[in-house]
């Protein structure tokens, strides 16, 4: 699978001014200033001032990949074979599982199960090497919770 | 506040407790082994270890990060010339003629070659730091609102130009990271904003997180991309270390590569990998053999090393005076700063003398343990480097979801590192550098704040953005940053015109 890289940041250029749309007109929500600031300079000044900064920044980088078509040729493909990108997204959503399971099971009984999970995924299969992954998981449970005192 | 011997003294005392010399000496080793390995450096290795510095004094804090960043900077050469693969970006300048020493069973003379230039790179830069900080900070005293303002947007249109292929990826990425310090309680005026009616955003994001999130998720998602890549060291290693008259040779090499590395590190945004290569350049460029380099001149390990290292105390000079990061490393110690409560700039010298001093001294010390410890990796190297990655990814995300999660004993810190790694997964595969958005978010209130107060204070004023001299210095270094490449080109091209 190959994607060039200018499609890539056209992509993401749309995505962040459509972003930028968005939490523009959110700023029309804010409250009306009560502070020292006069309310042309107030709460919502400086975040549309961004705004409006991050959109013509994305435009000027839609424009710049459209126009520059000499180049395209030379221009760097983000290639990935499938199995790479199974592997790297699967370890994405192993770690959104491991929230989801933390939040659900609690750390102790999610973190065997993740670091079981990730190790596999990663292509260890000798058992002495997952039990010790799954083993690192409660062994930080107990360095959180007794000497960190950070609740788990 | 206490006065330059207090808190001198105090600095020393706190240094030499038994469990901050405990953590010099961990955070180096750990710096050393992180470095190593290759695809970790020392912008991860602080990121991951600045969680658990919650748990320390800030001069505890501080001795162990520092220590990281050193000897990450540091370990990454000992996998370029074992390997062949840079454990880190600054040590790959020193692999070109490192890995051809190696090979030639030269590799025990290289690693200390590489050893000692980084610790003389290291003291270099700790006395320059020592002798110049002071003197800007001092200077820097006299800033009001807009002069922050201007270094704040100096910072990011600097690093954003420098930190990628395209100057304009780099600015918006800076200003999404601005955009996200503008999530929760104005600072100003105390409404809400962006916080969508959740708790969990009143305060914000939290920098860790994010940072987290940003560096290393995408790191093992890379890593994770590229499985088969390592290949592992199977040649027989001659660890035999030469003699010190072989550095007396050097002195010139040391030294000039001392300077450049220095020099290079002020400049913000221009880390330890560009001082390695253009110190390397010089080496090569002055060397009566250079026709050597490449093929295994002790030279191209001493230049390289040196200057990163020496990049370190040059990184923090405007790190720690004007608040803005000299490296990568540097950006997230200046977030580190902030975290412990202190508001990075030239008030840290009268706010928080005790810790200054402690990062001087600290720096010094370190570059010492560095010596010492460096012996013993190299022998241990071996070792080191075949830890696979089906160990090291497990290990290092449950590392990132401990520590995002300690910030605030809360779930909310792991799912804002979550998307942040898979933005920052996606922005970097199309080309969009982290480092911009890492700095935004850490100048983020530093710009906003005074960029509202300058205006206050004018009445609503813009003029009061330039009609200060300072500001208007600050200002015409951005453009001259702008306008250095083009100018040097146009230069170039009126030379080779003439006849």
């Amino acid at each position: 699978m190959q994607v060039r890289q200018k499609k890539g940041t056209r992509i993401i250029c749309l995505l962040l001014l459509l972003m930028s749309a968005l939490f523009f007109y959110h700023t029309y929500s804010f409250p009306k200033e009560m502070g020292p600031v006069s309310s042309e300079y107030g709460s919502a000044f400086f975040p549309r001032f961004l705004l409006i900064f991050i959109a013509v920044m994305a435009v000027i980088l839609l424009i710049q990949s459209t126009l520059r078509k000499s180049r395209d040729q030379a221009e760097p493909r983000v290639s990935m074979d499938r199995v790479q990108l199974a592997r790297c997204l699967g370890l994405w959503l192993l770690c959104l599982g491991f929230y989801l399971a933390w939040r659900r099971m609690g750390y102790l009984y999610a973190s065997p199960l993740f670091m079981l999970a990730t190790g596999w995924l990663m292509a260890a299969r000798s058992v002495l090497l997952l039990a010790f992954l799954a083993g690192l998981g409660p062994l930080m449970y107990l360095v959180f919770e007794h000497l960190l005192k950070v609740g788990l | 506040m206490l006065g330059t011997e207090a808190a001198l003294l105090e600095a020393f005392t706190q240094l030499i407790q038994p469990l901050n010399v405990g953590l010099l000496i961990l955070g180096v080793g750990l710096g050393i082994v992180i470095g190593i390995i290759p695809g970790l450096g020392a912008p991860l290795g602080i990121a991951i270890a600045l969680p658990f510095t919650f748990y320390l004094t800030p001069i505890q804090a501080f001795s162990l990060l520092l220590g990281i960043y050193s000897g990450a900077i540091y370990g990454g050469s000992i996998s370029a010339i074992m390997l062949g693969i840079p454990g880190t970006p600054p040590a790959a300048a020193t692999l070109m003629d490192g890995y051809p020493m190696m090979k030639a069973g030269r590799g025990g003379e290289a690693l200390n070659l590489s050893l000692v230039g980084s610790v003389i790179g290291g003291l270099f830069s700790t006395v320059c730091l020592v002798l110049i900080a002071p003197i800007l900070a001092t200077f820097a005293m006299k800033f009001g609102p807009s002069e922050y303002f201007s270094l704040g947007v100096f910072g990011i249109m600097v690093v954003g130009k420098v930190a990628g292929d395209n100057a304009f990826k780099g600015f918006l990425m800076g200003a999404l990271g601005i955009f996200l310090t503008t999530w929760g309680i104005d600072p100003v005026n105390a409404n809400m904003r962006f916080t969508f009616g959740s708790v969990n955003l009143y305060a914000g994001i939290s920098f860790i997180p994010l940072l987290v999130g940003l560096f290393a998720i995408p790191e093992m998602m890379f890593k994770c991309e590229d499985l088969a890549r390592r290949a592992l060291l199977k040649s027989a290693l001659n660890l035999k270390l030469p003699g010190w008259k072989t550095f007396s040779g050097y002195k010139n090499v040391l030294l000039r590569s001392s300077i450049i590395g220095t020099i290079i590190g002020i400049i913000p945004a221009e880390g330890g990998a560009v001082g390695a290569f253009i110190s390397y350049g010089e080496a090569k460029r002055i060397s009566k053999h250079p026709e050597r380099f490449g093929q295994g001149a002790p030279e191209g390990v001493l230049a390289p090393e040196t200057a990163n290292n020496a990049t370190i105390g040059g990184a923090l000079i405007p790190t720690l005076t004007l608040g803005v990061p000299g490296s990568a490393a540097a950006a997230i110690l200046l977030g580190a700063l902030m975290i412990h409560g202190y508001t990075p700039g030239p008030r840290l010298f009268s706010e928080a003398p005790e810790l200054m001093y402690s990062i001087f001294i600290g720096l010094f010390i370190i570059n010492i343990i560095m010596f010492f410890l460096g012996l013993g990796a190299i022998r241990s190297a071996a070792k080191i480097i075949k830890v696979p990655d089906r160990i090291i990814i497990p290990v290092v995300l449950l590392l990132c979801f401990l520590g995002s999660y300690s910030i605030k004993n809360s779930l909310f810190g792991v799912w804002v590192m979550l998307w942040a790694g898979l933005f920052g997964y996606l922005m970097r595969k199309f080309g969009f550098p982290i480092i911009p958005c890492v700095l935004g978010f850490v100048l983020g209130p530093m710009i906003e704040v005074n960029f509202r107060q300058a205006l206050t204070i004018s009445d609503g004023s813009w003029l009061v953005f330039i009609n200060r001299p300072i500001s208007l210095i600050i200002y015409g270094l951005i453009l001259l940053t702008f306008l250095s490449q083009p100018l040097m080109d146009w230069i170039k091209k009126a030379r080779q015109g003439r006849p």
